[in-house]
């Protein structure tokens, strides 16, 4: 399934989080702000929007230069 | 959740959020350095972050940081109170002209065309819902809201071609088929995905005439600052609603959006203004420098709830 049906399956809370936050690059704060919300708000509906997306888009993580970035930062986050 | 269990992917995302307290922060990540299948899903949520960075936002016009901007530094300005309700927001037209980026707008070179503000009859523009993958990924009923929703967003590429297709079926009587098209519609940074049926087969001027805009559902519940900031990164992603579902109603209120305005109306999204449910109506001011109207209006009744604003697609 490609990124953008995926997010549709999203609610639009989450998606409009996930959308100025990872794809546009907007910091927490700023989505915040934009979104009218707190900031943990923010943060939370991302984690609720990629837990969701996870499953439907691991496909695209073995994708080549993805899969690296990715299994970096997992190992980043799990050694803490 | 013990340290025995997998933990789930919700709690995963909390952890890389730093959403949890310290206790359970810790206890997860000792579980997560001897348990690989969690590793691995903590790896695809990593994921889920790269491919959507690596995802380029549908359409994205070059003004959204600006748009942003602006939506960030008036958040301290305007907050007048609550601001729930039907009262007359701050005249936004006016609010919106001074604004910086709306002046730089104005300065930037246009790309040759006509200009839309010289196209005052109320025309049907753009062929949406044919490019491939906006269509409705689930059918919703929308029985109980009679309306549809432009797209707003998403349908971004795919209404601006139809836009510059009908616009010159307009103004030059007829030209129905130089390829205008996709030059002047899209950004540079058309996402592959999308790309595919984006270029619209040339409309005939009768589709152009049956559908004008695009239909989108994204119930989402919009604020005045949301509305500032460019509707396609909210819209993008919404599906778009065929035709037939709900289109009289909601033509209706694009007439009359349409003539009280004597804009093209090109997009319309069903959704929510500060809870109440509202129809997002965006028409071009300015089609070049991707400058729109947007009125909020009473599905039912087609009032605006709030002033029309100024704002960029």
């Amino acid at each position: 399934m490609e990124v953008s049906a995926a997010l549709k399956r999203l609610p639009a809370d989450q998606r409009a989080a996930l959308v100025l936050v990872d794809m546009m690059g907007y910091s927490v704060e700023d989505a915040a702000q934009v979104l009218q919300v707190p900031s943990g708000t923010v943060k939370s509906r991302c984690a609720r929007g990629r837990a969701k997306l996870a499953p439907i888009l691991s496909h695209l993580r073995n994708r080549s230069e993805l899969n690296r970035v990715s299994s970096a930062k997992g190992a980043e986050l799990r050694d803490g | 959740m013990t340290g025995d269990t997998h933990y789930d992917l919700e709690i995963l995302a909390e952890l890389a959020e730093d959403l949890l307290d310290v206790s359970t922060a810790r206890q997860v990540r000792e579980h997560l350095a001897v348990c690989d299948p969690c590793g691995e899903l903590l790896a695809d949520l990593a994921a889920v972050r790269e491919v959507l960075a690596a995802t380029p936002t549908p359409a994205m016009p070059m003004g959204v940081a600006l748009r942003i901007d602006k939506a960030l530094a008036a958040e301290a300005g305007s907050r007048r109170g609550g601001g729930v309700g039907l009262a007359e927001a701050p005249d936004w037209d006016e609010l919106m002209r001074d604004s910086p980026w709306e002046r730089r707008a104005a300065e930037a070179p246009r790309p040759a065309g006509p200009d839309p503000d010289d196209v005052l009859q109320p025309v049907r523009l753009g062929v949406v819902s044919d490019d491939g993958n906006i269509v409705p990924a689930r059918s919703r009923t929308i029985r109980r809201r009679r309306w549809a929703m432009p797209a707003v967003a998403a349908a971004a590429a795919a209404v601006v071609v139809g836009t510059a297709v009908a616009s010159t079926n307009l103004l030059a009587a007829g030209g129905g088929g130089e390829g205008g098209a996709a030059p002047i519609a899209l950004p540079a940074q058309t996402p592959p995905q999308q790309s595919q049926p984006t270029t619209p087969q040339q409309p005939t001027r009768d589709a152009v005439r049956a559908k004008s805009y695009a239909l989108t559902d994204s119930n989402h519940n919009y604020s005045d600052p949301e509305l500032r900031m460019s509707l396609q990164s909210f819209l993008g992603p919404a599906p778009i609603i065929g035709s037939s579902s709900g289109a009289d109603e909601v033509a209706k209120c694009v007439t009359t959006v349409s003539r009280r305005a004597k804009l093209d109306v090109f997009a319309v999204d069903q959704g929510q203004y500060n809870g109440q449910e509202a129809l997002i109506v965006a028409s071009w001011k300015q089609r070049a420098a991707k400058k729109v109207r947007i009125d909020v209006v009473d599905p039912f009744s087609c009032k605006n709830l709030r002033k029309p604003s100024l704002g960029r697609w």
